[in-house]
């Protein structure tokens, strides 16, 4: 109440001092009237009149005072003061807007990749109530029936949430096409609390058995291939043999059960995982809300009871005791789960945090260079300052003043940067992902990242400012109202100097970091894979997801890879169940029934001729044939590798290999011996590989095929003939992802190739912002210190001397930073770790080059101001004084 | 000025105490009030009369007082103060607060 009277006087404040002065004017006539009427001489009765009144200005200030708000209008004062003092150094103002808006803008662009990725919390209601479900490994799977025993038993649940991402088949208006696919338990959107876009979203029922297949679409699907067009709901679309109806579109800010990454295109109730996927895709993982009230030691006990039942009962089906025991020892504990489902690997947080604290160390060399700036500029003002002194500021007053001074420049800063920074997301992403869609991956410019920028403005403001605002102020008042410039070699510019160093020594450590990093990528490229990978196209065959199963599969390869052969362009077709570079997948042996648990085979699902197809030159015995098939013996080639290893100086062939945690108790004879290969860029040698025929391969390696395509001409020439060729064996089936093999092997290194592009990017501007600083840093000392050169010379000290002192001064401040930078690299190494290939963290050569590199540019930065040294004219210098 | 000595500044705090019982007889304007004050204290109390007016404008912005312009029996133009019925709750309790001042004061310079 009292406050808002405040406000309206200081509304009416006009009027109110028409008043107040109407009113003053009015006590003095009467007053005068009064002292005439006594009989005074006029002029006596004015000058009593006024004597009694006092001092009618300062009555009108207290009065105004009172009305406003003289906290905030000191604060009005200072800003359009300081707007003033910016206006007037256009200069000055544009390099600190810039250096800040480059520092800001980067760091808001990747903090918007944090916050996106690594920060918020699943967009849903109470998200903290969420936990994931674990059970023997870091990563939950569990089968369908232990998924509905656990959700038809738990007791300390408000719901379980069943979810598997996938590929499928669709059929839409006739054409059919891959695309990635969410299988979620239809309980999802009520228990988060999402809300349809349009239409209906997936509801309880929708996953009771017999009740008809429905589908959700996202809202960045709906907008990309249906133009946003409300018909679309109620349209069927067909999935193998399932006719569907599309129910619904999901909010564009849902993404699943992930915080980054995008939707995928369409969301199926779980209760169609198990017909409608692929088959090694036989898993869920789970998420569960908590009841209210439920406590997590609570439910994870509730539900590892549940789930020992379910164990226990399937554990008979085990025969060897020790798998038994290990099936046994299984145990569900729930971890909080507010962020969903990491959609992404380790390395790409990693690459997040490291990029993150580099844009921070990009922002804090901006950040001394201001302050070097202003260092300089404060003492170009010291005598605007002491002025002010001298007419009775307060020195807080002047350090406040100057503050917002730096906190306008800083805010200004942060604006140029904020519109800066969306145009650096869709880089940053283009360059981390090969996207620019920044908006469907959920990296936004929301309000954390306003709030981030905003704080982070104001944090950069105090800290490039408080150390030269706190020193501007201070200094004797004669001193600086002479405009003494004896300073020679005083403290504030050994000051300046000085921080050259740190930002030598970030610079240095960004550099290095990148510098090790291209290194890497040099040697991976390097890596001899040991196949032909030139004129080689890639696709990928899906046949289960269009209802060839069984025998049906194996003749839609054997006709498609026929016809394929026949194709004139291309040399040889053949296919493999798996990718050529495998991470992870390795396998013990038995040879000869010698078991050897601990060997580490790759296992590879190939079609004839697929030796071929990658020049790998067959060394003994035979490559597999068409006779290869279901009813003939079952047979294994190996490679050279395996040969050596497990059949040191005899012919292996003839000898009998099994693959028991993929094929227990399966006896396959050796009928042949392939040249080697690397299964990975980081292998040091190569592995032991066995190879089985595809139309002999266990249940669960079936359903799915990679068809490579050795070519004459140019692979992606050939990819519309050989879409025809497949549309004519199979019109439903789509060729899924046509690519150049060595494309394929491109994304191999992509992350250590976007990382070392980024950390190279934010090195140069690291680096021209510390070189741009020695400039400004040599150039204010030389033009403090003409006295005292022109001294020199007088007293016979050569030009080329001088130059070299100047120079060197700056150099000592180099060379220390590069010193701590080279320690700093060396430390910072260790974080590059896993991306590192073929070199140390301590890699001499890239240390070397750069601190050389480095050292040049710097020496040059200071060279080129130090140069006015040659111009000064010792008699006009000394004359000047 | 004549008979300086006569003359006693405000104790600090009491020249709102003093508007604010000006006004309670009757409406006043600022000359007014000036007059008043000064006839009743027989002319010991000394005000500038330029800080009057930024006192009344405290108190209205208080909301303790309220002014309009008005004729004068002269009829001439003048801003008319008035006692609002928060200034007469407020002019009780800090005439109660100063009489309690006062009493104390007394009984300590009379003690000794």
């Amino acid at each position: 109440m009292k406050f808002f009277r405040h406000v309206w006087f200081w509304l009416r404040r006009r009027d109110l001092e028409h008043d107040f002065d109407e009113e003053v004017r009015q006590h003095l006539e009467l007053k005068i009237q009064g002292n005439l009427a006594q009989g005074l001489s006029p002029e006596e009765a004015l000058r009593r009149a006024r004597a009694d009144f006092g001092n009618p200005v300062l009555a009108r200030e207290h009065t105004r005072q009172s009305w406003g708000f003289p906290f905030l209008e000191s604060i009005f004062q200072d800003v359009r003061y300081a707007t003033r003092q910016l206006r007037k150094n256009p200069g000055f103002t544009t390099i600190a807007i810039l250096t800040l808006a480059l520092g800001i803008g980067a760091n808001s662009a990747m903090f918007s990749f944090v916050d996106a990725f690594l920060l918020s919390s699943l967009p849903v209601k109470d998200p903290q109530e969420l936990v994931y479900l674990q059970n023997y490994d870091r990563y939950g799977a569990f089968d369908q029936k232990s998924y509905e025993q656990l959700r038809d038993h738990s007791r300390t649940l408000a719901g379980l949430i069943a979810h598997d991402d996938g590929t499928i088949t669709m059929t839409v208006d006739g054409s059919v096409s891959a695309m990635p696919v969410d299988f979620l338990s239809a309980n999802v959107y009520s228990l988060l609390g999402v809300p349809a876009y349009r239409g209906r979203l997936l509801v309880p029922d929708d996953d009771l058995p017999g009740k008809p297949a429905v589908a959700v679409i996202s809202y960045a699907y709906w907008e990309r291939s249906f133009g946003l067009d409300p018909s679309v709901i109620g349209k069927p679309v067909q999935f193998k043999d399932v006719s569907c109806t599309i129910v619904g579109i999901a909010p564009p800010w849902f993404r699943g059960l992930r915080v980054g990454g995008a939707a995928p295109p369409v969301t199926l109730p779980a209760q169609w995982h198990q017909h409608l996927t692929l088959k090694d895709n036989n898993t869920f993982d789970l998420f569960a809300r908590l009841a209210k009230g439920a406590d997590v030691k609570r439910a994870q006990a509730d539900l590892d009871l549940i789930y020992h039942q379910e164990l226990e009962a399937e554990a008979g089906k085990i025969g060897d005791p020790e798998k038994r025991k290990e099936f046994l020892g299984r145990h569900i504990t729930l971890t909080p789960a507010r962020q969903g489902e990491l959609a992404f690997d380790h390395r790409f947080a990693t690459q997040l945090r490291l990029l993150e604290a580099v844009v921070g160390l990009v922002l804090l060399v901006a950040c001394v260079n201001l302050a070097n700036l202003l260092l300089a500029r404060g003492n170009v003002r010291r005598r605007e300052i002491g002025v002010r002194l001298a007419l009775g500021a307060r020195r807080s007053r002047i350090v406040r003043q100057l503050l917002t001074e730096n906190l306008l420049l800083a805010i200004a800063g942060g604006l140029v940067g904020l519109l800066l920074s969306t145009q650096l997301t869709h880089l940053l992403l283009f360059v981390l992902r090969g996207r620019s869609d920044t908006a469907a991956v959920g990296v936004q410019l929301d309000a954390t990242v306003l709030a981030f920028t905003a704080m982070l403005s104001v944090i950069t403001g105090l800290i490039f400012g408080l150390v030269p605002a706190l020193r501007s102020s201070r200094g004797s008042l004669s001193s600086s109202m002479r405009g003494d410039e004896l300073t020679a070699e005083g403290k504030p510019i050994r000051g300046i100097r000085m921080l050259v160093a740190p930002q030598i020594a970030i610079s240095l450590v960004v550099l290095i970091l990148a510098g090790l990093l291209l290194r890497s990528l040099q040697r991976l490229q390097q890596v001899d894979l040991g196949f032909q990978h030139d004129h080689l196209l890639t696709f990928w065959l899906l046949p289960t997801l269009s209802g060839y199963d069984g025998e049906k599969e194996l003749r839609l390869y054997d006709d498609v890879l026929s016809d394929l052969n026949q194709l004139p362009g291309v040399r040889v077709a053949s296919l493999s169940r798996w990718s050529l570079l495998r991470r992870g997948r390795m396998h013990g042996i038995n040879v000869d029934g010698v078991s050897h648990p601990d060997a580490s085979i790759v296992l590879a699902v190939t079609s004839p001729r697929f030796f071929e197809t990658l020049h790998l030159p067959v060394v003994l015995g035979r490559d597999f044939t068409a006779r290869d098939n279901t009813s003939a013996p079952l047979v294994a080639i190996i490679n050279e590798a395996m040969a050596k290893k497990y059949f040191a100086g005899e012919d292996p062939l003839g000898h009998r290999v099994t693959v028991p945690d993929q094929e227990p108790g399966v006896e396959r004879t050796v009928v042949g011996v392939i040249g080697n290969m690397k299964f990975s860029f980081r292998s040091d040698t190569p592995l032991e590989g066995v190879y089985i025929p595809y139309a002999q391969a266990p249940q669960e390696d079936r359903g799915q095929a990679m068809i490579k395509v050795s070519t004459a001409v140019d692979p992606e020439s050939m990819i519309a003939a050989i879409r025809r060729q497949i549309h004519t064996v199979a019109p439903d089936l789509p060729v899924v992802n046509p690519v150049k093999e060595d494309d394929l092997l491109y994304e191999e290194n992509s992350q250590e190739r976007s990382l070392s592009k980024l950390l190279a990017g934010f090195g140069a501007l690291a680096v021209g912002l510390a070189l741009l600083g020695i400039y400004g840093t040599v150039s204010y000392s030389v033009s403090r210190r003409i006295r005292e050169i022109a001294i020199r010379m007088a007293l016979g000290a050569q030009r080329g001397g001088l130059l070299f002192m100047i120079v060197r001064e700056s150099l000592r401040f180099v060379l220390l930073g590069a010193a701590i930078g080279a320690v700093l690299a060396l430390a910072a190494s260790r974080l590059l770790g896993s991306f590192l290939f073929g070199i140390h963290g301590f890699d001499p050569l890239t240390y070397f080059l750069l601190i050389a590199a480095l050292t040049v540019a710097a020496a040059f930065a200071a060279y080129l101001p130090a140069r006015r040294v040659a111009r000064v004219d010792p008699i006009e210098a000394l004359r000047h004084e | 000025m004549e008979n300086e000595a006569a003359k006693t500044e405000l104790l600090p705090g009491t020249l709102d105490l003093l508007l604010l019982k000006t006004l309670s007889l009757e409406p006043m304007h600022g000359y007014g009030i000036a007059l008043r004050i000064k006839q009743i204290s027989k002319a010991v109390l000394q005000i500038e009369e330029g800080t009057l007016y930024p006192a009344l404008q405290r108190l209205l912005m208080k909301g303790w007082v309220k002014a309009e312009w008005r004729r004068t029996e002269n009829n001439r133009r003048a801003r008319y103060y008035q006692l609002t019925a928060s200034g007469r709750r407020q002019l009780e309790v800090q005439s109660h607060n100063f009489d309690r001042l006062m009493g104390a004061m007394v009984r300590v310079m009379e003690s000794t």
